[in-house]
């Protein structure tokens, strides 16, 4: 099916207050698509640019270069990206900045039909209904204002927001990573759910394998403002090629047996404005070898699966596991 | 891990004022802590883990009263103590970890500054000895190139290196127990499996005993011998972690487990969420804890009775009406 959403080599530089001249690159060179029904997790740790690229592909943040893509056409003019709302909505990860605290529930959800153009205003309020119900929120929330909930059940009313348009396809960034893991459980059942009842896709944002593992059939790792790793989850999480990937994977707490969490990344990401070598993941890579400093890594494929790496493949061994800040120091 | 407790805590009970009520944070607390064992409190937010760990050491915050119990160390009993009784203890035997590194730490002053700041609280030492003491205690968190970098301030550190720092603070007048509070919560998968790493290596070397508080039973594998289940202010499952995770008790124990995801996609395996959220502390009264959502209760008992203590397996204790009558066949409710 053809994608709802996507993005081409999406470039984003901030420019550092106060240093004229120095930029600093959040994006290079991001890729993506969407489809409808399909759950794409997007994966990565604090400071990759997840965000940033989110909040680009729904326009409040602009590219320094390339497109935005809405049903395959590139997305340039005010009529373009108002179209593009329409169809891809954004819930947030805070339940409680995200929902205004003097605004009843009931006009936060019939406040997006307005301003999209829904005329009556019974209309408006037996939709937003409709829409509380199908998250497993009673009617009476429409009169209440959000302090009177529960993070949980705030979460379910963002999601109730994002989807009151009808999108086709929603954009969820770490919506669960303030939750407790009994009440997440109950978001991303019901994001399943809508997937089932109304063929909802979804870019789901998340630092959480677990979560990601759990939702999608896709999964896009990225590092540093590249995605480094991209496949279909099933295979990405069976044979990962990417040194990054695996030790993502090695680092979460459930894939280990008891007692053996590997530390296997060493050291943390660099400062994002510090001089990056030709592979970004380089210094702080297990596998790294003298190509990796100076020459950009080439795409390797695999079945459905892409990674850049010049050494892709099984993942290191004791050997290879030095730490690369001892034995660089 | 086999010696005598350092540690042992009876009945505490913590409460706090809420309007013209009480609210109960911590209700009837009890448990004992090996030398060099790791007991890991795991729970929700509202759970009370956190703030059982902070009456602990007299510091629970506002309003907030410990209003009984015991929390026995070394032969005192803590809550007993007086102000300077207390103060010896806290840093110098009993040493916190924090989840927010960047608020643990004072912006102004360097980490060397800070670090020399519990010296000289807690020992009478010549200059020269503390300044080995830092270095010391900097090299064993792994804290890169300490000689020189020991004078920078928390600004210039990465979230990891801050939490080193923050443990090497706990560290530094080498505590028989650490309290490590949500220690990783904020830190991303590859460092906090580096910070669990090196916690799991100073408790074997250094010998002392850690108190780790998480929301994470997967993660609580990883560093504790045994685990404590808080719900709504009450301990409701206590045991080793391997026997708590493989044969949970507790229907809220059985329900953690089947919510949290496990590396496995909804095709293979659907969570079971738990239904209804965390509920209002006033509003538990004499009810076992977790009887308004439990899918299990005991109608007519579980709403009015709390439950005892049972025994339900080697050194694993569980506290559910439910279990008492029908064992794991019938908390287990979401096979």
């Amino acid at each position: 099916m053809e994608p709802v959403i996507g993005a081409r080599d999406l470039e984003k530089q901030f420019a550092v207050r106060g240093f004229s001249g120095h930029v600093v690159p959040a994006l290079r060179g991001v890729s993506l698509d969407v489809a409808p029904g399909e759950f794409v997790g997007l994966v990565g740790e604090s400071g990759c640019g997840k965000s940033t690229l989110s909040r680009i592909l729904i326009g409040v943040e602009s590219a320094t270069s390339g497109e935005v893509l809405h049903e395959g056409r590139p997305v340039e003019t005010r009529e373009e990206w108002a179209s593009l709302r329409r169809d891809v909505q954004y819930v947030f990860q805070d339940p409680y900045g995200s929902l205004p605290p003097r605004m009843r529930i009931g006009d936060v959800l019939t406040d997006p039909l307005r301003i999209h153009g829904m005329r009556d205003r019974h209309e408006r309020a037996a939709r937003a209904i409709a829409m509380l119900q199908e998250v497993g929120m009673p009617a009476s929330a429409m009169q209440r204002y959000p302090s009177a909930f529960s993070g949980g059940q705030r979460q379910r009313i963002s999601i109730a927001r994002a989807l009151v348009l009808e999108p086709r396809v929603i954009i969820c960034d770490e919506i669960v990573s303030g939750l407790d893991v009994s009440v997440q459980a109950q978001v991303l059942n019901l994001l399943l759910d809508l997937q089932a009842s109304r063929g909802l896709g979804v870019l789901f944002i998340s630092h959480d394998l677990r979560v990601i593992r759990y939702l999608c059939s896709r999964v896009c790792v990225m590092y540093l403002g590249e995605i480094v790793e991209e496949g279909a989850a099933d295979e990405l999480f069976a044979d990962p090629q990417h040194p990054y990937t695996q030790g993502l994977l090695a680092s979460s707490p459930d894939r280990a047996a008891p007692g053996q969490l590997a530390a296997r990344v060493a050291g943390e990401p660099p400062s994002s404005s510090a001089a990056l070598p030709a592979c970004p993941f380089e210094p702080r890579c297990p596998r790294r070898g003298d190509v990796c400093a100076v020459e950009v890594p080439p795409e390797i494929r695999l079945g459905g699966h892409r990674a850049l790496c010049h050494f892709p493949g099984a993942p290191a061994t004791a050997q290879d596991a030095r730490s690369p800040i001892t034995d660089r120091a | 891990m086999t010696s005598a407790p350092v540690l042992s805590v009876r009945g505490l009970r913590i409460e706090f004022p809420v309007g013209g009520d009480r609210l109960v944070a911590a209700r009837d607390v009890s448990f004992e802590l090996a030398g060099g064992e790791c007991l890991a409190i795991v729970g929700e937010s509202g759970s009370g883990k956190s703030v059982t760990c902070l009456g602990l050491l007299g510091l629970v915050p506002g309003q907030g009263r410990v209003v009984a119990g015991e929390v026995i160390f070394e032969g005192d009993d803590l809550l007993k103590l007086p102000f300077e009784g207390l103060r010896q203890v806290r840093g110098e035997k009993i040493a916190m970890i924090f989840q927010d590194p960047s608020s643990a730490l004072n912006p102004l002053f360097t980490i060397e500054r800070q670090i020399r700041d519990v010296l000289d609280v807690h020992k009478d030492w010549p200059a020269k000895r503390k300044r080995d003491r830092i270095l010391e205690v900097l090299g064993a968190v792994g804290f890169p190139d300490p000689a020189r970098r020991m004078k920078s301030y928390p600004h210039e550190l990465s979230g990891g290196l801050r939490q080193r720092v923050a443990i090497a603070l706990a560290l530094a007048c080498a505590p028989r127990i650490v309290i490590a509070d949500e220690a990783t919560t904020n830190l991303d998968v590859s460092v906090q499996a580096q910070i669990i790493e090196l916690l799991v290596g100073l408790k074997d070397d250094l010998e002392f005993s850690v108190i780790f508080v998480t929301h994470d039973l997967a993660l609580a594998q990883h560093i504790a011998d045994r685990v404590m289940v808080m719900y709504a202010g009450h301990p409701v499952e206590v045991g080793p972690v391997a026997e708590v995770m493989a044969n949970p008790a507790h229907p809220y124990t059985v329900g953690l487990l089947g919510s949290a995801p496990t590396g496995e996609s909804h095709r293979a395996h659907r969570l079971a969420a738990i239904p209804g959220s965390i509920p209002d502390l006033r509003t538990i009264g004499a009810a076992a804890p977790f009887a308004g959502r439990c899918p299990v209760r005991v109608e007519g008992i579980c709403d009015r009775v709390k439950p005892a203590w049972t025994s339900c397996g080697a050194d694993h204790l569980v506290a559910c009406h439910r279990y008492e009558r029908d064992g794991r066949e019938g908390t287990t409710w979401n096979r």
